[in-house]
């Protein structure tokens, strides 16, 4: 009978799909913006560097690299402005005096907020990064991509 | 609201027709009307503060043991998404549904006894809209030092006009209080056959459908209530 089989089907159907797919991110993450030291003398060798402050245009210190030495810095944009400026203070010791040397980065960029799924809802990329920089102890900043859609890229290279 | 539904069955009307005029080709022996309301709608309003839901039903007997079924419903409900206890998003979804099709009796029935199981189909439109709340944006590095997911914004935006069409397969009980009274429910099981999406974001909850899981079309529901009949004798 034709209702019986319509029955059995459905029951089938309701106990397969009752084991949903697990509903864990695994698709993507947020990005940061990557800036990474290079030498200035040759442009393709890293360098890292340390004693050093990343400091907003308020003056407040947003981290400190004291005894650290640092290949890369890994920043997040705001995603409700479309330009952001940030001041790299790098500290050199002579004869016994710390001297600070400040170099204040500018970006410009478009935030992205993208719907990914249930699970993960929504993560950060940005497009059409550029920057520009003072000159005191960087001397030059260069996009390596405007485009910020992977974790795993070197988008910004900051040579000094 | 109403001339959307009416919009969308004049577009199925040839699919109303064949199912009318097929009931109707039989003979009949009796046929009657029901009403009905969802008690459980109407419990889960009250005891969930986040869920608000109403729905009527009926059906009309048109072969002996074939009936033509519509549901009429309206749904809203505000959920989120939380890995742990740190939110994700926040949204709601409000909005109605028409189910229109057919059950057929399943059960023999002894002489006078008017239980009832059916087995039945549905092709029903949603229309909803959807107001978003707070969002977050989905961040591991930021959640391990920061504790909770960086903000991206406080609220909104809303996506109005939504809409969702599904079939829905219909398992049934009715057990009979009285004569006339009735009291079931049934186990129903969505299949999403289109939908208007919003901008940038999903229809993860649909009126009458439920919860939408990614990369599926199925979705599960029920209803439970107390239900008039009204037996029309008809003698040929």
């Amino acid at each position: 009978m034709k209702l019986k089989t319509y029955i059995l089907a459905l029951a089938a159907l309701l106990i397969n799909l009752s084991c949903e797919k697990d509903d864990v991110c695994v698709e993507n993450d947020s990005v940061y913006v990557n800036l990474v030291f290079y030498s200035a003398e040759d442009g393709s060798t890293a360098k890292s560097v340390s004693g050093f402050s990343l400091i907003d245009l308020n003056g407040d210190i947003i981290q400190n690299y004291d005894n650290t030495t640092v290949a890369a810095i890994a920043l997040v944009l705001p995603t409700s402005e479309t330009s952001y400026d940030l001041i790299l203070q790098k500290r050199t010791e002579v004869n016994g005096i710390t001297i600070n040397t400040n170099d204040t980065l500018t970006f410009g960029y478009t935030p992205k907020a993208t719907y990914v799924s249930r699970a993960c809802g929504y993560i950060r990329s940005y497009i059409d990064l550029s920057t520009s920089s003072t000159n005191n102890w960087i001397s030059e900043v260069i996009v390596n991509n405007p485009e910020i859609n992977s974790n795993n890229d070197e988008h910004v290279a900051i040579l000094h | 609201m109403m001339s959307m539904w009416l919009s969308y069955i004049s577009k199925n009307a040839v699919v109303w027709m064949i199912i009318l005029t097929s009931g109707s080709i039989y003979a009949q022996k009796e046929y009657g009307i029901r009403a009905g309301i969802d008690l459980s709608k109407l419990v889960r309003s009250e005891l969930q503060k986040d869920y608000t839901g109403f729905e009527i039903f009926g059906d009309l007997t048109l072969k002996d043991k074939t009936k033509i079924a519509v549901e009429i419903g309206s749904e809203t409900f505000n959920t989120n998404e939380a890995i742990d206890t740190n939110l994700l998003y926040s949204y709601q979804v409000s909005g109605e549904y028409l189910k229109l099709g057919v059950d057929w009796e399943i059960y023999q029935r002894k002489p006078g006894e008017r239980n009832q199981i059916t087995a039945g189909a549905r092709y029903v439109i949603s229309s909803f809209d959807i107001n978003q709340g707070t969002t977050n944006f989905y961040d591991t590095a930021w959640v391990q030092r920061y504790g909770e997911f960086p903000n991206f914004r406080l609220e909104g935006p809303s996506h109005n006009g939504l809409s969702a069409s599904y079939l829905e397969g219909v398992l049934g009980f009715k057990t009979h209080l009285t004569k006339q009274l009735y009291l079931g429910g049934s186990f129903r099981m969505g299949f999403l056959v289109g939908q208007k999406e919003p901008e940038n974001f999903d229809n993860l909850w649909i009126p009458g459908f439920n919860r939408v899981t990614d990369g599926a079309r199925f979705g599960f529901s029920y209803n439970y209530g107390l239900s008039y009949y009204l037996p029309i004798k008809k003698n040929r």
